[in-house]
């Protein structure tokens, strides 16, 4: 299991498009800060059908005023982030 | 018997940063180290590359009101002793500099946090070979 | 080691490409098994002809010319990235072999450590 962390918003910069097609069904995708907007608009729609597991950091969201479908990513804190980047064989950064 | 001493180094993480003092990157790094302290793993090596080495830096005075993000992390590196180290060649081209490089390169500075030291790439290759996961937070 | 570095960046946005390339050198020169894998506008780092004469500016080039002296012979670049830019290997300054997904899924899986720049 390999997890993606995504910090840029898809508006603006191309890595989630990139990491979404290097992520594989098995990995873990978890949004953090701007990547979070990745929760909205036609976005939201790639992520639902992408079958990995899907994450983002809950007080990023709350910074941002985003309020996502519940179902779209699990939230998590810095505690499950942290547990998370250690069960995964490699932690890759898309920024 | 590499299981063995991966099995002995699991509860190490090496963390590389490359954004500046400002980006959101650098201060989600701040709260992912304090969340794996509390977790009680270790962190082997906190290396800063690129912009980042502006974290080492004593120099930046924030408003009250703002997050000294640079200076967190230095409290944090003293605070658990944590091994950081800025990138030598990174760091002089950004100015953050020691009172050794101050004086080898003519420059009335001496802005280089003292429990960070400057190194090079070395150093991230040895921590990342004895660390169980290493992540990177940039810009 | 096996290291697989994926890089990422077009060659002159900042400093950092040259930084993750002296990244992948150091190791080398350490004696890691360094891998390349060149994906987005990494890619652009590879163009042949890059004239950086009339600016003072590090032509990513004399890196990339360590490359082979270091001995790093595993060089990829994503195949769906290039072919978006409108190029083929044979623009390219150095031998890099076109991957799909799958095979950098499985680079990503079969590496030791991976560093993404």
């Amino acid at each position: 299991m390999q997890l993606h962390i995504i910090n840029q918003s898809p508006y603006q910069k191309s890595v989630f498009s990139q990491a979404i097609k290097v992520a594989a069904a098995q990995d873990a995708i978890l949004l953090v800060d701007d990547g979070v907007y990745a929760l909205t608009g036609d976005y939201l729609q790639q992520i639902k059908q992408h079958p990995a597991q899907w994450l983002a950091i809950n007080e990023h969201l709350a910074l941002r005023g985003l309020k996502p479908e519940p179902g779209a990513a699990k939230l998590i804190d810095f505690d499950a982030f942290v547990s998370l980047s250690m069960k995964a064989q490699h932690c890759l950064s898309w920024y | 018997m590499r299981g063995f001493f991966l099995s002995m180094t699991k509860q190490s993480i090496a963390i590389m940063l490359l954004g500046n003092a400002q980006a959101n990157s650098s201060r989600t790094a701040l709260h992912y180290a304090r969340a794996a302290l509390q977790q009680n793993y270790t962190i082997n090596c906190v290396f800063l590359y690129h912009d980042a080495v502006q974290l080492a830096s004593t120099y930046p005075i924030c408003p009250q009101d703002e997050q000294n993000i640079a200076a967190e992390w230095q409290a944090l590196i003293v605070q658990h002793q944590l091994p950081a180290v800025a990138c030598i060649a990174s760091a002089l081209k950004r100015g953050v500099i020691n009172s050794t490089e101050a004086k080898r390169h003519g420059k009335d500075a001496n802005n280089l946090h003292p429990a960070i030291e400057l190194a090079g790439l070395g150093t991230w290759l040895e921590a990342l070979t004895e660390c169980h996961q290493h992540i990177v937070f940039a810009e | 080691m096996n290291c697989l570095f994926i890089l990422r960046q077009s060659p002159y946005h900042g400093s950092l490409a040259r930084e993750a390339l002296d990244m992948a050198l150091a190791f080398a020169a350490f004696d890691e098994n360094v891998q390349l894998l060149f994906l987005d506008d990494g890619i652009f780092q590879l163009l042949k002809d890059q004239d950086s004469s009339a600016l003072v500016i590090k032509n990513i080039a004399k890196s990339l010319a360590a490359v082979e002296i270091y001995d790093i012979n595993e060089i990829y670049v994503a195949e769906e990235c290039l072919k978006r830019r409108g190029l083929r290997t044979d623009d390219l300054s150095i031998a890099a072999q076109a991957v799909d997904t799958r095979i950098i899924q499985a680079l990503i899986a079969d590496a030791d450590k991976v560093v993404n720049l």
